[in-house]
């Protein structure tokens, strides 16, 4: 019995046992607070989130990545689809990302899952940030500012365009060119949808208010975000390296609704 | 052809409307968009006024506590319609479940209270002479409440200004009837409804009609297959989402999530998302974003609502200046039940800042018992407190049921006649 108890207690002690449970459900184990993992192409992280907790997903890698981030939405083929490899319709994707920081919130009790591809090989490290809404409500309410999503990225020819999230009015994102050559815009719907359809080009979308160019090296841009309108970040150019942040002034709060 | 701006549209609609409730359209509607400031007062200069534009369930409510708290102060309320049709009715409407002489009341009440209600639209705010601008004249104030109510964008999603009678929506009281038409009218094939991002009136609204649509064809034995697009990634609000995907999964309504319409095709009566995606229709009711009216806008304001501080109903703009309900920008559902709560509120707060202070009152809650059937409703209730904080302990939702149809029309009624009874 002693004999068994100290089996069982160094399985445990080597996570083992937890981790074989996730393998048997088909997704790898999370990893515990701020407790950075290397993770493998294509393995699908579960990270269940309780009402109230905020959890920020870090992901980063030396090579250059897709990551999609998908929440469940009680729709059982969505989940198989995103098993599957898929991108189910209500995930987030993130495109040509080096490092990502995005927040996993919710009010009710949920499950998270991500995936990682790479677009080019390197060593990729997932972790999870614990923390709770309200939390970050204090200090917004102390007039602090929260950094609600953040990402590098890295275009190195042609044009990426990406959804940017949690936008809502009194949100600031703030785009920081390092290197490269080219454009970084932050199109609203319209001006994206003509676009991408080629009735128009980023140039002839972008005002100085929205967009930056980076002739050589660093550039920034900010936008304040007054109202409800979606935006897409759309960037041209040759070996462009750039940050964004989604970043919430204690504005707001007067713009986040509880529930209904 | 060049693209409208959001301004030009709503320009001309607001002139279009101004236009036809003070007669003679066409010449009017031309002449409204180059007007001269109105130069002369409807009344008279005011001791102490405080004007309210919009007499909906906050202004209203608004104006009769504040008859209430302060007998002393001169309380004008701005309307342009003459009567008022209950917002949450509109749903039930749709599909015939409810009588609209039931539901719709006069400003009768207000007036007994001593209330002055002038039956005219707001053009324009002149702020640093504390003027309202309507067609007629100008209307001073000491202090000014903005409960307007938001207007439905449709110039943001393309085609749909122009095709508006393809894709009648429930969230203004004449698309509503003309939705019910439509609804009567259908001989089967595929309606398909949108829901816009939040936030957006009645939150769970758009599930609702749905529903109701549903069941009412597959009662006239028409065939229909009713499919939801939803710019979110769940059903609203986030606390019924469970429950709403299993009530439409449950009755075969088709849902798409985070498919946002940007687009709609009139020749080939297709929706297209802002992913190139394509939804065929033969009958739509694409619900708009909605935002404040233009003229508060034009203020300075701040848009798409009214900055104002959540405890008080001020505005973080303007001293002498308050906002409820729709149109301000605060942590509080749009429903009818907050923005009663809203306006009885405000009201303590503007009596305060006019030297009566009469207390303070309960803070914010919302209770919402959206229909599934014309039997069955689910529940959900949430709660602020007096800084407008969430409280999350105070969240409850309660599953179908026949007894929340009883509820949410009894407190429908029972809302109406403390209102306007």
């Amino acid at each position: 019995m002693h004999r068994w108890a100290g089996v069982l207690l160094a399985l445990l002690m080597n996570g083992f046992l937890v981790g074989q449970m996730w393998v048997v459900r088909g997704a790898a184990l999370s990893p515990g607070p701020a407790e950075a993992v290397v993770v493998r192409e294509d393995e699908v992280h579960r990270r269940p989130v309780k009402a109230g907790e905020r959890t920020v997903l870090e992901v980063s890698t030396t090579g250059l990545l897709e990551v999609v981030v998908y929440e469940r939405t009680g729709d059982a083929r969505e989940l198989e689809e995103f098993r599957a490899g898929r991108v189910p319709r209500t995930a987030k994707v993130f495109s040509q990302v080096r490092e990502l920081s995005y927040p996993l919130s919710s009010v009710t009790d949920t499950e998270f899952y991500v995936r990682v591809r790479h677009l080019r090989p390197g060593e990729t490290r997932l972790r999870y940030v614990p923390g709770l809404v309200d939390e970050a409500m204090a200090r917004l309410r102390k007039g602090e500012n929260l950094v609600r999503n953040r990402g590098v990225v890295v275009v190195e020819g042609g044009r990426l365009t990406m959804p940017v999230y949690q936008l809502v009015p009194g949100t600031v994102v703030r785009v920081e060119v390092q290197s490269g050559r080219g454009v970084v815009g932050l199109l609203k719907t319209r001006d994206y949808l003509d676009v991408r359809d080629g009735r128009a080009t980023v140039a002839g979308r972008c005002t100085p208010q929205a967009c930056v160019e980076a002739s050589s090296g660093r550039a920034v841009l900010e936008v304040a975000v007054g109202d409800y309108d979606d935006r897409y970040l759309v960037a041209e150019g040759q070996g462009l390296v750039f940050t964004y942040r989604v970043v919430a002034t204690p504005e707001v709060l007067n713009h986040i609704s509880s529930c209904t | 052809m060049d693209r409208l701006t959001r301004r030009q549209v709503l320009k001309v609609l607001g002139g279009a409307t101004v236009a036809a409730a003070t007669g003679g359209f066409t010449g009017q509607l031309l002449g409204w968009a180059t007007a001269q400031e109105p130069s002369r007062p409807l009344l008279p200069r005011p001791g102490r006024r405080v004007v309210i534009v919009g007499a909906g369930i906050s202004g209203a409510m608004c104006a009769r506590t504040l008859r209430k708290l302060a007998p002393d102060v001169e309380v004008v309320v701005l309307e342009r319609n003459p009567t008022y049709v209950s917002g949450p009715s509109h749903v039930d409407y749709v599909v015939g479940l409810e009588d609209a002489r039931k539901v719709t009341v006069t400003f009768d009440a207000l007036v007994r209270d001593g209330v002055r209600v002038i039956r005219s639209p707001a053009t324009g705010l002149r702020l640093q002479d504390n003027r309202v601008l309507t067609p007629q004249g100008f209307v001073e104030y000491s202090v000014l409440v903005l409960a307007t109510g938001l207007v439905p964008a449709e110039h943001e999603v393309r085609n749909l200004l122009e095709n508006r009678r393809l894709s009648p929506h429930a969230w203004t009281w004449a698309g509503t009837v003309e939705l019910r038409r439509a609804v009567e009218a259908f001989s089967g094939g595929t309606f398909v409804l949108t829901v816009p991002p939040p936030p957006y009136k009645c939150p769970p609204g758009p599930y609702e009609v749905a529903c109701l649509v549903q069941e009412y064809w597959r009662a006239k034995g028409v065939r229909a297959e009713v499919v939801v697009l939803d710019s979110n990634d769940r059903p609203q609000p986030p606390l019924l989402a469970d429950l709403w995907r299993r009530v439409l999964q449950e009755r075969g309504i088709t849902y798409k999530p985070s498919f946002k319409v940007v687009e709609l095709d009139p020749t080939s009566r297709v929706l297209i998302s802002d992913r190139g995606e394509r939804q065929r229709f033969d009958l739509a009711s694409v619900i708009p974003p909605q935002r404040a009216p233009l003229f508060i806008e034009e203020a300075g304001l701040g848009g798409p609502f009214v900055p104002i501080d959540p405890a008080t109903w001020r505005s973080r703009a303007q001293e002498n200046l308050y906002a409820l309900g729709d149109v301000a920008a605060s942590p509080y559902t749009k429903s009818a039940f907050t923005a009663f709560l809203q306006g009885r509120n405000a009201a303590y707060f503007i009596a305060r800042a006019l030297g009566r202070d009469r207390g303070e009152p309960d803070p914010v809650f919302n209770q919402c018992w959206p229909f599934v059937s014309s039997k069955e409703a689910l529940f959900v209730e949430v709660a602020w407190d007096k800084e407008g904080r969430p409280i999350p302990a105070r969240n409850r939702t309660g599953a179908p049921s026949a007894q929340h149809v009883k509820d949410r029309k009894q407190w429908e009624y029972g809302l109406l006649r403390a209102v306007y009874g």
